[in-house]
C-alpha cells in the first residue's frame, strides 16, 4: 500500500495558479477546433474537447532528475521518471523537455526554485522530487508541482511512502498528480486493463485473459489457453474480474478472483450465456442468456445468484452497460432489424432507441463521468468508434478502419481504448487508444502478443 | 507440433437402405487446437509422445446462412434431411449444433447469431421427427471461422452450422 502524506498545508494561491493555467488551455484548444471550450469553475478547469480531432500544442513540462538520498541508487530514479514521463506524453497533452536544455539542477529539495532558468526554456510545469529509502524493501517520494508561468507552487507538496516493489504504481501516482494539477481532469494513470492476449493461427486462436498495467506493463495472464475465452470485464474494485469461458463446452460466464485465483460460475444460470458487466456498486451484473432462437439480459445478484430478467423482446439483446449512477442501461439489439442502441432503466422499464444513423450500432459503454456512451458502429464496410449522448443527441465518429471494435473507458472518462483488428488470413487484433476529442489515436504494445476485448480498471486504491 | 486441420472421408455402411448418395459420407476432422499426429524422433533418439484428442465426427454437409440471417433456405433444408435422415437410421447418436458467424459482426452479436443459427437447425430438425434430447446447440459465433480470408468468398462459408456427433465417432 501507498500511503501519503501532505507536505504542505498552506493551500497558497491555488486559484490564480490554476487560472493562469486555464488561459493557456483555451489558446491550445481555441486554436484548432470551432467546438472546444475551456471553462474554469471552483478552482477547477474543465476540458470540453472537441471531437473532430485536431493537434494542439501540448504542455510543456520540465522534469529533473530527482534528488537521490542515501539507499537509492541512480538507476532507480531513471526508471521511476522514464515510467512517470511516458505517462505524461502518452496523453498528448504534454511534452517533456529535453534534458540538455536544462539550465539549473535542482540539488536541494527545499531550496527556492530559479524560475527565470526554467521559464528561459519554455516549461510551463516543473516538477520536482526526492527519492529516500526508508526500510529494507522500503522507499519515499517527496515532490512538488511548480507553475513556472506565475512562479509559484501548483497544490500542495506530497510524500508517498511505499514498497520498492510498488515502484512502478508510485511513479503513475506522481504522474496522476501532476496530471490532475494542471488539467483539472480525474486521474487515471494508476490503473490496470484486463485483455484476451491471442496467439496462432485465426482458424485456431488461442486466447487467454491476461492483465496489465495501464502503460502495458507487467503482462500477466490468468488463464491457460485450453478455452475460448472472450471479453473479461474488472469489478469497481478491481479485485475480481467477470469473463466468458469455453471450459464446460459452450459459452458461460465465470468470475475470476483475483488476490486467491478461484474461478467460480453460476449454477443457478441456464444452458449458454455470455456478455457479463458488473454493476457500478459492484453486487450484481448484467448479461446476456439464450433460450432458443431468444437472447435477452439478465441482472444476476452476486451474492446468491438470484437473477431478474430485464429484456423479453425476441431479439438478440446484448453487450449492457450501467449507467455509472448505475439507474440506467444502455444495451443493443437487433429488434428493429439491425443492431441499434438502446437505454432504459436499470429495472428494464422505459426502453428507448438511440441510435438513428446510418448503420449498425453495437458494443456500448457508459463512460465513468455519465455523459457519453461509447459505441462500435458498422457502416458502408467499415468499423468505426464513436460516442453519442444518453439522449441520443450528439454523435460523433473517432476512429474509421476495417475493423474497430470494444470501446472502454478510462477511469476519467477521458480515453478510449478499442481493438482494431486487420484484415486477410493474417488478420490480427492489437489495442489502440484515442483521446475523447478524436486526438493522439496510438496502438498499446502488447509484447508478442496479439490483443483484443480491453476493459478498463476503475482507479486502483 | 499444430497439424493441419485434415479432412477424411468415412464411408457409413447403412446408407444403402436410404439409396441417397447425396450423403454418401460424413466428413471426419480433427478438433481444434489439438495436435493430429505428434510422435516424432527428436535429435537425441528419445522419443516425445503427445496423446491425440478425440475426433468430431460432422454428420453429412455443412449448412450456410444468409448475411444477419438464420433462417433455413429450401437448399439448405436437404442438406437438413439428409442428415436426419442418417439420424433416424443411428439413433445410438447425439448430436451437437455448432452455429458459427463470419467475422463481419461484433463479438457478443455474433454469439447471439451463431446461438440462432444452430437454435434453427434444432428446430427444423425436432419438426422432422428428431428426437430433442438428442440435440444439443453450442454458439461460437466468429471464434472459429473455417475460412481465413476477409472476403465474401470466405465469409459466405463461415455463416453456418455444422451437425457434429457428440463426443466423435468411437
Amino acid at each position: 500500500m501507498i500511503s501519503l502524506r501532505f507536505l504542505d498545508r498552506s493551500l497558497g494561491l491555488l486559484k490564480s495558479l490554476k487560472l493562469s493555467l486555464a488561459i493557456k488551455f483555451c489558446i491550445f484548444f481555441l486554436s484548432f477546433g470551432h467546438a472546444n471550450v475551456v471553462v474554469a469553475q471552483n478552482n477547477i478547469i474543465t476540458l470540453e474537447g472537441s471531437v473532430s480531432g485536431g493537434i494542439f500544442e501540448p504542455i510543456k513540462v520540465a522534469l529533473p532528475d530527482f534528488i537521490i538520498r542515501s539507499g537509492i541508487n541512480y538507476g532507480f530514479m531513471k526508471d521511476l521518471l522514464t515510467v512517470l514521463e511516458r505517462d505524461l506524453e502518452n496523453t498528448g497533452l504534454f511534452k517533456k523537455i529535453n534534458r540538455n536544455a536544462y539550465l539549473s539542477k535542482v540539488s536541494e529539495f527545499d531550496a527556492p526554485i530559479q524560475f527565470s532558468d526554467w521559464s528561459l526554456i519554455n516549461a510551463s510545469v516543473l516538477l520536482t522530487a526526492e527519492l529516500e529509502k526508508t526500510g529494507p524493501d522500503e522507499f519515499e517520494i517527496k515532490f512538488r508541482i511548480w507553475d513556472v508561468i506565475s512562479q509559484s507552487k501548483l497544490g500542495k507538496g506530497l510524500k508517498f511512502t511505499s514498497k520498492t516493489a510498488n515502484w512502478r504504481r508510485v511513479a503513475h501516482k506522481v504522474a496522476d498528480e501532476i496530471y490532475n494539477r494542471v488539467t483539472g481532469e480525474g486521474a487515471y494513470f494508476d490503473s490496470k486493463i484486463v485483455f484476451v492476449a491471442e496467439s496462432g493461427p485465426k482458424n485456431k486462436r488461442v486466447k487467454r485473459i491476461a492483465v496489465m498495467d495501464q502503460d502495458g506493463a507487467n503482462v500477466r495472464f490468468l488463464t491457460g489457453g485450453k478455452n475460448i475465452v472472450i471479453k473479461p470485464m474488472f469489478s469497481p474494485s478491481s479485485d475480481s474480474i467477470l469473463y466468458t469461458s469455453y471450459k464446460s463446452g459452450v459459452p458461460r460466464v465465470y468470475k475470476k478472483d483475483l488476490k486467491t485465483g478461484k474461478e467460480s460460475t453460476f449454477k443457478s444460470l441456464p444452458g449458454m450465456n455470455f456478455s457479463p458487466r458488473f454493476s457500478p456498486d459492484g453486487k450484481n451484473f448484467l448479461l446476456s442468456i439464450t433460450s432458443k432462437m431468444n437472447t435477452d439480459i439478465y441482472k444476476v445478484s452476486l451474492s446468491n445468484g438470484k437473477k431478474t430478467r430485464l429484456t423479453d423482446d425476441r431479439a438478440i439483446d446484448t453487450a449492457p452497460s450501467f449507467s455509472p449512477n448505475g439507474e440506467m442501461i444502455v444495451f443493443e439489439s437487433d429488434r428493429s432489424s439491425t443492431q441499434q442502441l438502446y437505454v432504459m432503466r436499470s429495472n428494464g422499464s422505459g426502453v428507448k432507441r438511440i441510435t438513428f444513423g446510418k448503420g449498425r450500432y453495437g458494443e456500448p459503454a457508459w463512460s465513468p463521468r455519465g455523459d457519453l456512451i461509447a459505441f462500435t458502429k458498422m457502416a458502408d464496410g467499415y468499423f468505426y468508434i464513436g460516442v453519442i449522448k444518453p439522449d441520443g443527441t450528439g454523435e460523433k465518429i473517432l476512429t474509421k478502419s476495417s475493423k474497430d471494435q470494444a470501446p472502454t473507458w478510462s477511469p476519467n472518462g477521458r480515453v478510449i481504448m478499442f481493438y482494431r483488428e486487420t484484415l486477410g488470413a493474417r488478420g490480427a487484433p492489437h489495442i489502440y487508444m484515442i483521446d475523447v476529442t478524436g486526438a493522439n489515436l496510438r496502438k498499446m504494445k502488447t509484447g508478442s502478443y496479439f490483443a483484443s476485448d480491453p476493459s478498463w480498471s476503475s482507479l486502483l486504491n | 507440433m499444430v497439424a493441419k486441420e485434415r479432412f477424411f472421408k468415412m464411408h457409413i455402411t447403412k446408407l444403402t437402405l436410404l439409396g441417397l448418395l447425396l450423403f454418401a459420407f460424413a466428413s471426419c476432422r480433427s478438433s481444434e487446437g489439438s495436435g493430429n499426429y505428434s510422435q516424432s524422433i527428436i535429435g537425441d533418439g528419445s522419443i516425445k509422445i503427445t496423446q491425440l484428442e478425440d475426433n468430431k465426427a460432422q454428420i453429412g454437409e455443412t449448412v450456410f446462412f444468409g448475411i444477419d440471417e438464420s433462417s433455413i433456405s429450401s437448399e439448405m433444408m436437404s442438406v437438413l434431411d439428409a442428415q436426419i435422415s442418417y439420424l433416424k437410421e443411428n439413433k445410438k447418436h447425439s448430436i451437437t449444433i455448432e452455429g458459427h458467424t463470419d467475422e463481419q459482426g461484433t463479438r457478443e452479436y455474433n454469439l447471439g447469431l451463431g446461438a440462432k443459427r444452430s437454435n434453427s437447425v434444432k428446430t427444423y430438425m425436432i419438426s422432422q421427427g428428431v428426437n430433442e434430447d438428442r440435440v444439443e446447440v453450442v454458439t461460437y459465433g466468429k471464434e472459429r471461422p473455417e475460412e481465413l480470408c476477409s472476403e465474401e468468398r470466405c465469409w459466405k462459408k463461415n455463416r453456418r452450422a455444422v451437425t457434429v456427433i457428440a463426443g466423435g465417432f468411437n
